[in-house]
């Protein structure tokens, strides 16, 4: 196999890929089932006790499990390709979860638009993976997008909500300026060598700046919509 | 009373039969009737999806839902006497495992039944019996069959949907 035309179609096929790209793909997998169980636990969870209504709490508590189910997904992958389980959960493993999770979490609001602005990043690095040569991790990003545009939109929707008042858009505003710098972080470093060696076998298809760049663009857009405004990047 | 995994295991394996949201929104038969007046002194039916949004969404059902989440807190501080927290939490997993799809599938069939096609109230659907069917587990195993929890879980099994309560009435769709 060589760069230009590898596709793994099956977790049984990556045995006859080359080492590198199995690392690759081992990486990404890892990342996902990691990220996705500490996002639930650090964010979705304790946002329960902030939600306003039992009918926001219910809905949060749902989109808590539905990020629990995306870990199940990438955890499941990860398992069928041989990772050893504890290196896909957090505090088990030496990998640190993204450091957007340091966030601390402290109302509703900022919740909100964790929801509208981290899920949005999200969206983009799933997207990127629905190109993926590794056809099950495709197959798993797929699966996940119609959820993480759900709790996207959920963050536009109770955002849009708490911009009707002049107090709750204030508190918006805050919250964006304290979470938005962290955000381009999100997409790792510029010049990766990780990200060269993803996008050498197609695993991934965008640089991190690029994904970095169309990830601004669009949260600029989604928060000028609610007359709101980016702060700069850290 | 120790922590009893195998109720745990039970309600988990049970879940695939359950008739959730299956009753949503018909009158109450006798026996329901019977079986609700334990729960509350007064009940109000509710009788649409969008009554069901505007009865949850009610900021004086917080008292309530808050007094729950309270009693939750305690009934894990008692599970953890019994077991490890993460024992616990591996023991609990198993329900919100076996409920993820059918908590869905059942809301979203149940609004589409009744003309709603409401994504996120089908959502708030399914995070409710979630969370009320994983309560009724653990209060099952930690304290036995009699706690309110597990009353308010077979109400769920049935196809009933207890929205809130306000004051002494109990709203249920």
């Amino acid at each position: 196999m060589d760069t230009a035309t590898i596709v793994v179609k099956t977790v049984a096929d990556l045995k006859n890929a080359p080492a590198e790209y199995r690392e690759a793909a081992e990486k990404i997998v890892r990342s996902h089932a990691i990220n996705e169980l500490y996002g639930a636990q650090v964010f979705d969870e304790p946002a329960v006790a902030f939600a306003p209504t039992p009918y926001w709490k219910w809905l949060t508590c749902r989109v808590a499990m539905e990020e629990y189910g995306h870990h199940q997904r990438f955890f499941r992958l990860g398992a069928k390709m041989g990772i050893p389980e504890d290196a896909m959960i957090p505090h088990k493993t030496d990998k640190r979860p993204l450091s957007i999770f340091e966030f601390p979490l402290r109302s509703w609001t900022e919740f909100c638009v964790i929801k509208l602005l981290a899920d949005m990043a999200e969206i983009i690095q799933v997207e990127d993976l629905m190109e993926c040569t590794f056809h099950p991790l495709r197959d798993e990003a797929a699966k996940t997008m119609p959820e993480e545009k759900f709790h996207a939109g959920f963050g536009v929707r109770a955002c849009t909500e708490l911009c009707a008042t002049d107090h709750g858009r204030v508190e918006v505003q805050a919250a964006i300026d304290a979470l938005f710098p962290g955000m381009p972080a999100f997409f790792g470093a510029s010049h990766s060598k990780n990200n060269a060696i993803f996008r050498k076998w197609g695993l991934k298809q965008r640089t991190n700046e690029a994904m970095r760049a169309d990830y601004v663009e669009r949260a600029r857009g989604i928060v000028s919509k609610l007359g709101l405004r980016l702060p700069a990047a850290a | 009373m120790p922590f009893d995994r195998a109720v745990v295991d039970a309600y988990a394996q049970a879940i695939p039969r359950g008739r959730w949201f299956a009753l949503v929104g018909l009158p109450f038969s006798d026996d329901e009737a019977r079986q609700l007046a334990t729960l509350a002194p007064r009940i109000a039916r509710v009788r649409t999806w969008d009554g069901a949004r505007s009865t949850a969404d009610d900021a004086r059902a917080n008292a309530a839902y808050d007094a729950d989440a309270a009693e939750v807190r305690a009934l894990n501080e008692r599970a953890i006497l019994a077991v490890s927290p993460a024992a616990l939490l591996a023991v609990m997993s198993a329900v919100v495992d076996r409920g993820l799809e059918t908590f869905f599938h059942a809301a979203d069939a149940a609004a589409r039944r009744a003309g709603v096609a409401d994504e996120t109230t089908v959502r708030v659907a399914a995070g409710a019996v979630a969370e009320a069917v994983y309560r009724g587990a653990l209060a099952a195993a930690v304290y036995g069959p009699a706690h309110r929890f597990v009353r308010i879980a077979a109400l769920y099994e049935t196809g009933r949907w207890p929205l809130a309560r306000i004051d002494d009435t109990l709203h249920v769709f």
